[in-house]
């Protein structure tokens, strides 16, 4: 049933833009690709645009889905083993969200669930679950990305100018997943999304790490017949620069 | 001067006239035919020969049960292989040799042997000309002939007993 | 604080420490001539490196270790090829299995724990025996006694079937038994990432009965060989080699390496063999404390499924 409405509700938002929402709402990222070098310490993603009549305006950028597992420890005979697990099937890698207002006064909890706004939105449920220890493992699955900073605790805000243009800046920390991601603008009126608009964002590793990173996991093979010869170069270079009798 | 005093003068032993040879020997047929040579050369001068064999270092420690026995073994082959050569050393120059073995590499423990005993007078190594320059042949030539106290011959393993025989 | 971006650990490493720690690994290596993988994993994993990305790295480090001292036994005519390729046979398999194994630990979530367990299993042993070994040693020392040991006793390994004769080895047993021994050291290899060297070298030993002259070189052959084994196994299946990090520990082993058979060469005595059975116990406890302490934080999260 739940759904059905989500499906629906998709539907009429990404319906709308051909007609009426194109001009409802117009949205652009300051940068479409961005690359992680071995020295990357994060970056801001400027996102902008304008609305055609007020409302609210919630900006989320959210990172590629994957299904994680989150693993809890237990003591057996003293030592700490991981025991209970969970698996959640679309995890977003990342998820920044900017608005206007604090999200409680734009749109109430079934919406933000409906539209997977804010964190509390998110649709996370761990597959095959005892329902006592699923809200356990979703808890403890938000605190660990809050940790790595993955999904930042304070939402930023969106400043909105004459009304009309609206800028929003959501910060990427260093050690973000890569792979595409989407921001996506929604403009809220009475509690209700009036209007959507989704930017696709590329997010990949570059530089000599990433080469290395892309040979290892394309062609393992051949990475590791390198990885033996260069072992075996390296130990007989190693060998003849200390040579002796 | 230091330099022109004979190594082994007023040294007890020293009997004038008397030639010691050091033979560096290890398995190898030049070896052999180094030790002839120096057979040869002592029965004509009345002198006497030595042999030394070097032994690699045992470079595993991590059980002291298997270095002890690597130790021992190679003490042993070291020991059959001098007991070999001085059956030859007798029938060559009709004296026993004198047998050391010592541990650690090699031209090291050339030099010190030849520190240790003022009495050797001539240094004997065979090379393979088949390897083209022998290890330890240019490992000598290069580092001990600064240290070096004493005369260097290095006869070539494929010189025929004949020829042995006529050279000496 | 030069750091260093490790693609595959995927984590920035100041490359001085790296350096540092292969450089007074290899300085251990050189002064007992044994790999140093069984210390090299276990500090990699203190520094944060994922352990299954330490032992992969590791396994390939060993190869360049192995390698340089398996050709100069080879010039010296040390190595039995034949009792060799009877063991990297038995490795390959044991290799084989281990990577497989480390792939379903993995999926499962025990893996770090199995590659912790493990360690302070074998670290301890190594530790205590090399311990009781030196302090038996040096009280037989101050008694004056000493024992000489019999190199090659008959046991239950002789009446096995497959019976191979090894010429260099001048010993005419069971195949079983090498690649047994093999398959243990493949697994060692392949779920802890080391060589092997110092349990391979006394069971060659003690239970093959192969002459000392031709252990190690023999030893070397096989471990340069299933460890290379190993290494393209992980790389192709669990993607846990980083070779960034094999090499920068691999330049610093190559010189602590040289400087430790140097002073090996002067050095001597079980007061020594001593201090490394207290590095090795201490690693073994610091190991030991990770497990039963209380983590900070009771959960941890994986991306399911290695593609």
């Amino acid at each position: 049933m739940k759904r059905l409405l989500v499906l629906a509700l998709l539907v009429a938002v990404s319906a709308g833009p051909g007609r009426s929402a194109a001009q409802e709402i117009m949205a652009g990222l300051s940068h479409h690709a961005i690359g992680i070098t071995a020295d990357f310490a994060g970056t801001e993603i400027l996102v902008f645009g304008a609305v055609e009549n007020e409302g609210d305006i919630v900006v989320v950028v959210r990172g590629p889905r994957r299904e994680v597992v989150v693993r809890k420890k237990a003591p057996v005979f003293g030592i700490w083993i991981n025991a209970q697990s969970a698996i959640f099937q679309s995890v977003p890698g990342f998820y920044g969200l900017a608005s206007t207002r604090p999200l409680s006064e734009i749109v109430d909890a079934d919406m933000r669930r409906v539209m997977e706004i804010g964190i509390d939105g998110l649709r996370l449920e761990p597959a095959d679950m005892d329902p006592s220890l699923r809200d356990e493992f979703r808890a403890a699955l938000i605190e660990l990305k809050q940790a790595e900073g993955l999904y930042p605790v304070e939402p930023s805000t969106v400043s909105l100018a004459g009304g009309r243009l609206f800028r929003a800046t959501i910060a990427l920390p260093a050690g973000v997943p890569v792979g595409t991601y989407a921001a996506d603008t929604f403009l809220i009126r009475d509690g209700e999304v009036v209007a959507a608009q989704s930017s696709p964002l590329i997010v990949s590793k570059a530089g000599f790490g990433a080469e290395i990173y892309n040979f290892a996991h394309r062609e393992s093979e051949f990475y590791g017949i390198a990885a033996v010869i260069a072992a075996v170069i390296a130990g007989l270079a190693g060998n003849l620069l200390f040579r002796r009798t | 001067m230091s330099e022109t005093t004979p190594r082994h003068a007023g040294r007890p032993g020293h009997v004038a006239g008397q030639v010691k040879f050091l033979v560096c020997v290890d398995a190898s047929p030049p070896s052999r035919v180094a030790v002839h040579y120096a057979c040869r050369r002592a029965k004509n001068t009345d002198g006497r020969v030595a042999l030394l064999h070097v032994v690699q270092p045992v470079d595993f420690r991590q059980w002291s049960g298997v270095e002890h026995m690597m130790r021992e073994e190679q003490l042993e082959t070291a020991e059959a292989l001098l007991n070999d050569l001085a059956q030859d050393v007798n029938s060559w120059a009709g004296v026993m040799p004198e047998l050391l073995v010592r541990e650690g590499r090699i031209g090291d423990e050339i030099l010190g042997a030849v520190d240790d005993d003022p009495l050797i007078d001539l240094l004997c190594v065979g090379s393979n000309p088949a390897e083209g320059r022998g290890k330890l042949v240019s490992w000598l030539a290069g580092h001990l002939a600064g240290r070096l106290t004493i005369p260097l011959v290095i006869i070539p393993g494929t010189i025929s007993d004949e020829d042995i025989i006529n050279i000496t | 604080m030069f750091q260093i971006y490790l693609p595959i650990a995927e984590m920035s490493v100041d490359i001085f420490l790296l350096l540092g720690m292969g450089g007074a690994v290899g300085f251990l290596s050189g002064l007992f001539g044994v790999g140093g993988g069984f210390l090299m994993t276990p500090l990699l994993i203190f520094i944060g490196v994922p352990p299954p990305v330490a032992v992969g790295s590791e396994v390939n480090q060993v190869v360049a270790a192995s390698v340089s001292g398996f050709m100069a036994h080879w010039r010296r005519r040390q190595v039995d090829f034949k009792m060799g390729g009877v063991l990297i046979a038995g490795g390959v398999l044991g290799s084989v299995f281990g990577v497989w194994l480390f792939g379903i630990l993995r999926q499962i979530g025990q893996i770090d724990l199995v590659i912790s367990i493990s360690y302070v299993v074998m670290l301890g042993s190594i530790g205590t025996l090399m311990m009781v070994e030196a302090l038996r040693t040096i009280l037989r020392r101050r008694s004056g006694t000493t024992v000489r040991r019999k190199a090659h006793v008959h046991h239950w390994g002789h009446g096995l079937p497959f019976k191979m004769r090894f010429r260099t080895s001048r010993l005419y047993i069971s195949a079983v038994l090498p690649i047994t021994l093999g398959f243990v050291i493949g697994i060692l290899a392949a779920i802890m990432g080391v060589g092997g060297g110092f349990f391979l070298v006394p069971a060659m030993i003690y239970l093959l009965g192969m002459p000392v002259g031709v252990v190690i070189g023999t030893s070397l052959f096989q471990i340069t060989f299933v460890t290379a084994t190993a290494t393209f196994l992980h790389a192709s299946s669990t993607q846990t080699v980083d070779v960034m990090l094999a090499g920068i520990l691999t330049l610093g082993a190559v010189f602590g390496a040289q400087f430790g058979t140097r002073v090996g060469a002067e050095l001597r005595g079980e007061e020594l063999r001593g201090l490394l059975a207290l590095v090795v116990l201490g690693v073994c406890v610091t190991l030991l404390w990770r497990l039963v302490a209380e983590p900070a934080s009771l959960y941890t999260l994986s991306p399911t499924g290695f593609h």
